[in-house]
């Protein structure tokens, strides 16, 4: 008789510097007739012009938990308002998150991953930053924010890319490949994109992980012009890991470059397992799950992406190597 | 899963999730539910319903000069008599009133709006103090003459009737989340984002960390005669003892009730006896005897248990879930 625990609620996050057009998508989706129910969770010094009751304004409220791990900041305000939209007797089709153009993503991700009500009512769908193609390279040279939100991104809307020239569109690929290998590039005017292709992708759904294909560059494409101090490291074997190596291993790193690791994606083949070890990171805060088996015939492969500052991708490679069971 | 099944009582299933539940002091009782209706029961009738907010009903209390309070999601906090009107005492569109504390002593009502409390008496604002992060639970002092305040790092005490001041600030670091004062007025005890409780002893701010809660405590309720605290957060009602000075300091808390393995997620305490209510997220309700060995369930199979409150005669338990399932169950 009881009705059925309904399904987490997906949530987006939206990221981009300012100006660079997330109030634009935000006004598309929430205006678009499209028969869902989107509640918006907007800051409050955001400039979203729409009168709308399922629209909440939120002072970023960041905090540090403490669980002994200094960068692991969650966003209160965020858990609070999460909690009392789920109190609602209408469910929502989906919950969108702007951020402020200065904030770094690192709270609001781990929000979902380390708060247990807001885990079990909804899933963080992606981390969705919208790139002003004109002004990104300015806005890269001057701001640490601009390359922890390219960073952080499971997708990146390059938006605006009327304003600039074929070839200024290439470099500004070239340099958002340097930091981000892996989130898929849409690209965009006005931040006309289907919504579909932006909502309830399931980027950051264990279950759903891709193949994990880093966009490589050959080391002559890198732009030597820009300081860019987030890169990534893709580490990759076709032979099978050892479990315990290779746990306590990422459980070591994660604890000693916590910090200055953004974000870590991987699939593993593990020995003895015939499902894939699908994991992902947050600075320390990790989760991972044995997910769908390796196919008949599937090729087998290990694969980890790291996104983030200072990293010695010697060590890395040498630490991962050691793994191999 | 198996249907809700009660020992005794009454039950009805509502079109929304219960948010909260008390009774006032006639023993009327009432369910606040996530569409923004109160739907009030008494003796043999089934509940009628009254539509007063437009979005959900965030906070519940029973008003120091009868009826029932209500803040909602849509920024109002509202005055309703059972039977009678219904009268909106503030309004602030925008915000939401998630947090409400009254004064028997005094007839002061006090709630949070965002970063502000707001303390009202029989008519009118009476004083309204901001803090630097969102405000996230009020308490009043036992004699209603001062407010705690819980948010980011700690809480503030204010006195309500002075409009000048500078609060007394209890530091602790971390997220606060709801707060308490002793019956006595000699403690406050906030719950916390981590699994634990925080306390102070007021005279000196001298601190009280109550931890070893497998989950985040989302209620807490003081026995009849205000001397111990027992809380929700774990598969058993943890008590922590505020007797002498010290309090809980140094102390080992109560386990009560069965060992299970679901968490507790609401608990309610009787008015007169030493009987303890808990309410389980796998939607079970029982109640024990303080010292006792024996926990009788009352209530299974139900919902996730949301909220729950006893009637000022103790005779019945009301009792809401997450998924609109509510009864008013027989006790002691």
């Amino acid at each position: 008789m009881s009705s059925p625990v309904s399904a987490p609620v997906p949530v987006t996050v939206l990221t981009g510097y300012l100006g660079a057009g997330k109030t634009t998508l935000l006004n598309r989706i929430l205006t678009e007739q499209h028969g869902k129910r989107y509640a918006v969770i907007v800051n409050e010094f955001g400039e979203i012009g729409i009168d709308n009751d399922l629209v909440v304004d939120t002072d970023e409220e960041v905090f540090e938990m403490n669980n002994g791990c200094i960068c692991c900041t969650v966003r209160g305000d965020l858990i609070r308002i999460l909690g009392g939209l789920m109190k609602r007797k209408e469910k929502f089709d989906a919950i969108l998150v702007e951020t402020t153009g200065l904030a770094d993503p690192s709270p609001v991700v781990q929000t979902f991953l380390v708060d247990d009500d807001v885990k079990a009512r909804t899933r963080l769908d992606s981390v969705t930053t919208v790139i002003d193609a004109k002004h990104i390279l300015q806005r890269l040279k001057d701001s640490k924010e601009a390359h922890e939100q390219v960073a952080f991104a499971d997708q990146l809307i390059l938006n605006k890319t009327d304003l600039v020239s074929k070839e200024e569109l290439a470099r500004v690929e070239r340099v958002i490949r340097q930091i981000n290998p892996i989130a898929p590039i849409h690209y965009t005017q006005r931040c006309a994109i289907e919504l579909d292709k932006v909502l309830d992708r399931g980027a950051f759904d264990l279950s759903r992980a891709l193949e994990l294909e880093p966009h490589l560059l050959d080391d002559g494409e890198h732009d030597h012009e820009h300081e860019i101090d987030i890169h990534s490291v893709s580490l990759s074997t076709s032979q099978p890991l050892d479990a315990n190596r290779v746990t306590s291993w990422l459980q070591g790193l994660l604890q000693q470059k916590g910090q200055d690791i953004l974000r870590m994606k991987g699939i593993l083949d593990i020995r003895g397992r015939d499902e894939r070890l699908v994991f992902q990171a947050v600075h320390m805060v990790m989760e991972g799950d044995f997910q769908r088996p390796w196919k008949e015939g599937e090729k087998r492969f290990s694969r980890i992406v790291f996104i983030g500052r200072n990293l010695d991708e010697a060590e890395l490679q040498a630490g991962f190597a050691a793994c191999v069971a | 899963m198996a249907d809700p099944t009660i020992a005794g009582g009454r039950a009805w299933t509502f079109d929304a999730p219960v948010i909260a539940c008390g009774f006032d002091r006639t023993g009327i009782g009432a369910f606040a539910c996530g569409d923004g209706t109160l739907r009030f029961f008494v003796d043999e009738q089934e509940p009628a319903s009254i539509s007063l907010h437009a979005g959900a009903i965030l906070a519940l209390a029973v008003h120091p000069g009868g009826g029932f309070l209500t803040g909602g999601d849509d920024g109002r906090l509202v005055h309703t008599i059972p039977g009678g009107e219904s009268r909106i005492l503030f309004e602030q569109k925008g915000k939401w009133i998630e947090s409400l504390a009254v004064s028997d002593a005094t007839g002061l009502v006090a709630f949070t709006l965002g970063k502000e409390a707001v303390v009202l008496d029989a008519s009118q604002v009476v004083g309204r103090f901001t803090h630097p992060s969102t405000a996230t639970g009020v308490a009043f002092d036992p004699k209603g003459r001062r407010i705690a305040v819980s948010h980011y790092n700690g809480a503030s005490l204010w006195w309500t009737k002075s409009s000048t001041q500078t609060p007394t600030v209890l530091n602790w670091k971390g997220s606060h989340l709801g707060i308490t004062w002793s019956p006595d007025g000699k403690f406050l005890v906030t719950t916390m984002q981590e699994s634990a409780l925080h306390g102070w002893r007021i005279e000196d701010a001298a601190d009280m960390r109550m931890t070893g809660y497998p989950s985040k405590v989302k209620s807490m309720a003081w026995e009849h005669r205000g001397k111990v605290l027992m809380t929700a957060g774990a598969p058993q009602v943890i008590g922590w003892p505020f007797t002498g000075r010290n309090g809980p300091m140094g102390r080992e808390p109560l386990e009560v009730g069965p060992e299970g393995e679901a968490i507790i997620q609401v608990v309610a305490t009787h008015p007169e006896f030493d009987l303890v209510a808990a309410g389980t997220a796998d939607g079970r309700v029982w109640m024990q005897w303080i010292g006792e060995e024996e926990a009788g369930t009352v209530a299974r199979d139900l919902p996730a248990i949301s909220c729950m409150a006893f009637a000022p005669d103790g005779s019945s338990l009301a009792v809401g879930t997450e998924q609109g399932f509510a009864a008013v169950l027989d006790a002691a």
